[in-house]
């Protein structure tokens, strides 16, 4: 309970709470178990959309194609099912192979050139939607299998279905990041490069790692995003770039890597996609979301840079502060840290 | 309580374990170590001693696979070895504890501990055998803490024990430790004391680098000393030498400095720097440090004394918590390095040049004009290469920069003259204060001599100069007046300008007398300590 | 002192003082050099136009050319507005959302406010500059990476704009605005636009040339430490970058508006790839420090040419963002595989140029 307390997340999770309870008694509308369902069917979207941005988060890296993956995963999926008559369990394997391939070359690319992941990411993922748009004519597939379907549309009261695989994904990176000795390289490799280099682990395969599983994620992502929209088209992902930052780092993900945090993710999710709902039941202007959702983005990771100086603060104290050249010359650097991580 | 301490194992009869002969190093030309040994033997506690620039970490990164020595031999035993990377250095059991720390804040004890080798059950990590298996080695260094702990709750000095551990959970038989003590406090200095001593009669050898020679004194039994990548020591008892002998040893320099030696003494101005009772957020505390016109003043310590944080303080680098700072008679704010150029007139020709005191990728008439382009602007900010180089040539000129034109980047030029330049930009600045902070470190002879004829010529033509340096010989030569700092204190102020010998005695005794009235204390202190 | 100086007497006796100061030939010559990926450019323009032209119908045809030209002088600007900040070693990503506030505003400004064309130009720029100069105070009190920073805030600006307009388009009908984007300039294949594209670029070249704050921008993108460290106000020129750059991004604004006359708050969504392409692609060093104002613009114009290529020759307009994706791909690569290989140069020119110091030692 104390380390659930604790997290970044905990007083934005109360605050919506709080702020859900007032809001239903103010409206009927909100708190109505519809209204519940369409909040959780966004959320459990958002949610593995942003763990995939948090897997690469994790590495200190970061991907501007998770909407590209999407993009290409959807229309693959629709063409497989619906032109090439697989039948639906296949048409999804080969759509998270298509993802996992796409992470890959994303992770090869960055680990082969030390380039940042951001310019390379933006090329690729415009690449790939690049080629969405072309396979398909910009025409969806309109006709979706009844199980993607009822995953998308299905509820149980304010329970949407989607919800499960959404919790299975975040218990997953969860595990796989706390359990699996790939995944705690990861963080290593996020949280101290060259303490993890000295160890003995690679850089470059956990880089490659982090990619591959993102576009992975991406592309579980897409798939459940068709079952929500009843249609695959190619513009699938092009307005997940802001989800995709905005709920790793609302749910406490750092960005300087070596957390993942996946049940802050999760929450972020649902907070985020219920302020959506509440402007909307507000009757405040739809637009007026994506104003909030990018001061939110702001104010948490400014949160977060003050948490940490916080914690730090007392830490340091302990012995006279290392007054090194060296170290003066972190602090400046870091203070400057210049937008384009990698050289 | 030393004398017990320096009977450890010593050179006689003992069984040798790493021993670097003769090792020649040089890069790009310039020669960083030059025969230089060292000799470990089982069970024994080894200082290796020098000040910036004499060569320890070349000599500890070919001891631990870094770089590769040019000439020379390195032995595990009597097994020659040859080391290709960490690795393989790692294998032969040799161990390095870095200055920064190598510690994954967000993972607990145990798993730095065993980071890269968790312990595995059916494919997963198994955190119950983890806690079992780093829960001894956190013992043997006495970090009594839950190996559950996250790693950023660790203080400095424990966050150096963890690392002592992992180390030893490698199997090292050396243990090399680069300035261990530099952000530790003094209890915890005695701890790790404590255990570096149980270490050693295991038969662990270990290299203690530090520039604090009490410390030496309390833990070490042999010391090697080098100076301009040579041997000055080479593993000598440290019962047969004195702490004086060990200073000398460390900073007499065998290079010729200019012959002129500060004979002639210079008719100081008005008092241009003042700094009364001044903190600052680097742990300065009651600073009174006075620079006149037309003065050299040189500020001499030890590594860590505290000096070139002093300089970037007044240069505005690093905020000022308390006292006074006045220039030419007036109260001076410096919030930066912009202020202290354009009001004030103080430069700052920083120790660190390939990172601060120049732009390697940009031309020489860029970097040395920098300072001026705000005066030579014309409305909006117009300025031509044309415009500068009235400006930029003189001092170049000055200082004799060997290149080939201006408009080639300065990381094509040898060391010297990036030097040169670094200065250059100042003296095109005009500035009234110049804070030289170790001008002459990594520079051939040639340079160095010019870099000394030019503070000299500077103080001659009115400037007021601020002279940090770790070349006693050059600080006495140079300056007018010499201020000893210490633990980010003043520890003396004395005379310039004469016969080396006395200065030096009297510096020394500076700096020993202030180490010495610290100690009698601590040891007060630490002897509850169920450490000791 | 004296043994020295007789050293010294000695060098200067047996080498003449090397001229130091270079010709204007070599001026020439050493500003061509950086100049290496303009000069790839034109080569690859003239590769393009050739094939398009022989394969495709109509591309060297006036009615193409000034398409080209109309979207390749708005690429250009926009690829000066990212280079103001990559030159910084900083990014903008909000480079669209500030066009989309000023797309909103001119569009309000002209058509429902009714306000002359002059001063809602004016107002424009104005807002364009402080949008993005809030972007900079933001970074430098919170310390964020530009990456963060920009990101928030593009959130926030294209939600604000749309916010506005509440989703209103404007016809723009205005005379002036018109024959900006359609009109023609000297020959019926130039429009008036290439012209403000090179204005701008001048404006550029010249700011980098010939202006302290130019200087200070590439000293601060190249080693902020040593830039601070010399006396440069780092703040004041990052917030400089941060106007320009939002300034820029109101030019782009105009340009754009000034051809599609419909606009609404939606405008500006699919800015970053091609500011992204025409700075990289251009030669401006990610890492900051560098800039060829020149390449910038070739850039955009071989970025357009290709795009109106591939359409002549009948390839379905749905293919168009692939190349757009790879083009920038292929950019950072061959950007990348050039500063490798110029730093492996870098030792043996070092070496290669005598060692005078090393004379004097002996």
């Amino acid at each position: 309970m104390n380390r659930v307390l604790r997290t970044q997340w905990a007083p934005l999770l109360a605050a919506t709470i709080v702020a859900g309870i007032v809001l239903s008694l103010a409206t009927k509308q909100f708190g109505s178990s519809f209204n519940v369902y369409t909040i959780l069917q966004t959320a459990a979207v958002y949610t593995v959309i942003g763990l995939s941005q948090m897997m690469v988060l994790a590495v200190a890296d970061m991907s501007l194609a998770v909407g590209g993956i999407a993009s290409l995963v959807t229309i693959a999926t629709g063409n497989l099912y619906q032109v090439q008559h697989w039948p639906i369990g296949a048409a999804i394997a080969g759509s998270l192979a298509l993802g996992l391939a796409c992470g890959l070359v994303n992770g090869a690319i960055i680990a082969t050139t030390k380039l940042s992941g951001f310019i390379v990411t933006l090329a690729t993922g415009t690449a790939f939607t690049g080629i969405a748009y072309g396979i398909t004519s910009s025409i969806p597939y309109s006709n979706i299998a009844s199980v993607l379907t009822n995953l998308g549309q299905g509820r149980a009261a304010f329970f949407s279905y989607l919800l499960l695989p959404a919790i299975a994904m975040t218990l997953a990176v969860g595990a796989g990041f706390r359990w699996l000795p790939i995944g705690r390289s990861l963080l290593a490799v996020g949280g101290n490069k060259d303490a993890a280099v000295l160890s003995g682990l690679s850089e470059k395969r956990a880089i490659v790692t982090a990619h591959a599983v993102s576009g992975v994620l991406a592309a579980v992502a897409a798939v459940l995003y068709i079952g929500v929209l009843q249609s695959a088209t190619p513009a699938t992902g092009s307005d997940w770039l802001i989800i995709s930052f905005a709920v790793p780092i609302i749910g406490g993900t750092a960005l300087v890597g070596g957390e993942a945090p996946a049940s802050g993710c999760f929450v972020a999710a649902i907070v985020l996609s219920a302020i959506n709902d509440a402007l909307i039941v507000l009757n405040v202007n739809t637009e007026a979301v994506q104003m909030a959702e990018g001061l939110l983005i702001f104010a948490a990771v400014i949160a977060g840079k003050l948490g940490q100086s916080v914690r730090g603060g007392t830490r340091r104290s302990v012995g006279r502060p290392s007054t090194g050249p060296g170290r003066l010359g972190q602090i400046a650097q870091d203070a400057a840290t210049p937008g384009l991580g990698m050289p | 309580m030393n004398d017990q301490l320096r009977e450890a194992p010593g050179a006689k009869g003992s069984i040798p374990t790493l021993v670097l002969q003769n090792i020649s190093k040089a890069f790009g030309g310039v020669a960083a170590l030059t025969d230089a040994s060292l000799e470990l033997v089982r069970g024994e506690i080894h200082a290796l001693i020098g000040e910036n620039g004499a060569g320890k970490s070349t000599l500890i990164n070919i001891a631990t696979g870094v770089h590769r020595p040019d000439r020379g031999t390195i032995r595990i035993g009597e097994q020659v070895v040859h080391f290709s990377s960490p690795g393989a250095a790692a294998e032969h059991g040799v161990a390095v504890v870095h200055q920064e720390r190598n510690l994954v804040r967000k993972f607990s004890l145990a798993e730095n501990l065993l980071l890269g080798r968790q312990p595995v059950n059916k494919g997963l990590v198994s955190y119950r055998k983890m806690v079992e298996d780093a829960a001894p080695w956190l013992e043997r260094v006495g970090l009594r803490f839950d190996p559950r702990t996250e790693a950023s709750q660790l203080s400095p000095g424990q966050a150096q024990l963890l690392e002592i551990a992992k180390a030893l959970t490698r199997r090292c038989q050396v243990l090399l430790l680069d300035e261990p003590t530099s952000s530790i406090t003094d209890a915890e200095f005695e701890h790790l004391v404590g255990i570096l001593r149980e270490l050693r009669d295991s038969g662990t050898s270990i290299v203690f680098v530090s520039h604090k020679l009490e410390e030496v004194y309390a833990l070490c039994s042999r010391a090697t000393v080098l100076r301009d990548g040579r041997n000055v020591l080479n593993g000598a008892p440290l019962s047969e030498v004195s702490q004086g002998d060990i200073v000398r040893a460390m900073v007499g320099r065998h290079i010729e400095l200019f012959a002129s030696g500060g004979a002639t003494k210079r008719a100081a101005g008005p008092a241009h720097l003042e700094l009364r009772g001044v903190s600052t957020e680097l742990g300065h505390h009651g600073v009174d440090l006075t620079v006149h016109r037309g003065e050299i003043v040189g500020l001499y310590g030890l590594v860590g004394a505290g000096r070139t944080e002093l300089a970037r303080a007044i240069v505005g680098l690093a905020k000022i918590t308390g006292g006074e700072l006045r220039v030419a008679g007036k109260p001076a704010k410096v919030r930066n390095p912009y202020d202290a150029l354009r009001h004030h007139r103080i430069g700052y020709v920083s120790e660190d040049r390939k990172d601060e005191g120049l732009i390697l990728t940009h031309s020489i008439s860029r970097n040395v004009g920098m300072t001026v382009w705000k005066r030579l602007e014309a409305k909006f900010g117009w300025i031509s290469e044309t415009r500068v180089r009235p400006h930029i040539a003189p001092p170049l000129q000055r200082l004799d920069v060997r290149m080939h034109r201006v408009s080639q980047p300065v990381g094509s030029l040898s060391g010297g003259n990036q030097q040169k330049v670094s200065a250059a930009k100042w003296i095109a600045a005009e500035a009234e204060l110049l804070i030289f902070d170790e001008p002459t470190v990594g520079i051939d002879v040639a340079a160095k001599d010019a870099m000394h004829r030019l503070i000299a010529e500077l103080a001659d033509d009115g400037t007021a100069i601020l002279l940090i340096s770790s070349d006693l010989r050059e600080v006495v030569q140079l300056a007018d007046r010499i201020v000893v700092m210490g633990d980010f204190r003043i520890l003396d102020e004395l005379e310039g300008g004469g016969q080396y010998a006395p200065i030096s005695e009297r510096v020394m005794q500076a700096i020993t007398a202030a180490t010495l009235a610290a100690q009698p204390d601590e040891h007060d202190a630490i002897a509850g300590s169920p450490v000791h | 002192m004296a043994a020295s100086a007789a050293i010294d007497g000695q060098l200067q006796a047996s080498a003449p003082v090397p001229r130091v100061w270079p010709s204007a030939i070599e001026r020439v010559r050493e500003a061509l050099g950086t100049q290496t990926s303009a000069i790839g450019l034109i080569f690859l323009i003239a590769i393009t136009w050739t094939a398009f032209g022989i394969a495709g119908s109509g591309f060297l045809g006036s009615y193409n050319l000034y398409s080209i030209g109309q979207l390749a002088a708005r690429d250009a600007v926009l690829g000066m507005a990212q280079a103001m900040l990559i030159v910084v070693a900083r990014m903008n990503l909000a480079v669209g959302s500030i066009g989309a506030v000023c797309t909103s505003l001119l569009g309000y400004l002209l058509v429902s406010a009714g306000v002359p064309v002059w001063l809602a130009f004016l107002l424009v720029a104005v807002v364009g500059v402080l949008a993005a100069v809030l972007m900079g105070v933001a970074e430098l009190m919170t310390g964020l990476s530009s990456f963060i920073v920009t990101l928030a805030f593009l959130s926030a600006y294209a939600g604000g704009a749309l916010l506005f307009t509440g989703g209103r388009q404007y016809q723009i009908s205005s005379s002036i605005v018109t024959r900006l984007g359609n009109g023609t300039l000297f020959s019926s294949a130039i429009c008036p636009l290439v012209a403000i594209a090179i204005v701008c670029g001048v404006a550029c070249w010249l700011l980098y040339s010939r202006n302290s704050l130019g200087w200070k921008m590439l000293a601060v993108g190249a080693n902020e430490r040593a830039a601070r460290a010399s006396g440069v106000n780092v703040s004041r020129v990052v917030l400089a970058a941060y106007a320009l750059s939002g300034l820029l991004c109101a030019v782009a604004t105009v340009m754009n508006a000034s051809y599609e006359l419909n606009v609404n708050a939606g405008f500006g969504s699919d800015w970053l790839l091609p500011s992204f392409i025409a700075a990289v692609l251009g030669g401006v060093a990610l890492t900051g420090g560098e800039i060829s104002v020149t390449g910038i613009l070739l850039a955009a114009l071989f970025f357009d040419s290709l795009q109106s290529g591939l359409t002549i020759i009948n390839v379905p307009s749905y293919w168009i963002e692939l190349p757009e994706g790879l083009v920038l791909l292929v950019a950072v690569l061959l950007d990348r595989a050039r500063r490798a290989r110029r730093r492996t140069m870098q030792p043996r020119s070092a070496t290669s140029t005598p060692e005078p110091d090393a004379v004097v030692a002996q």
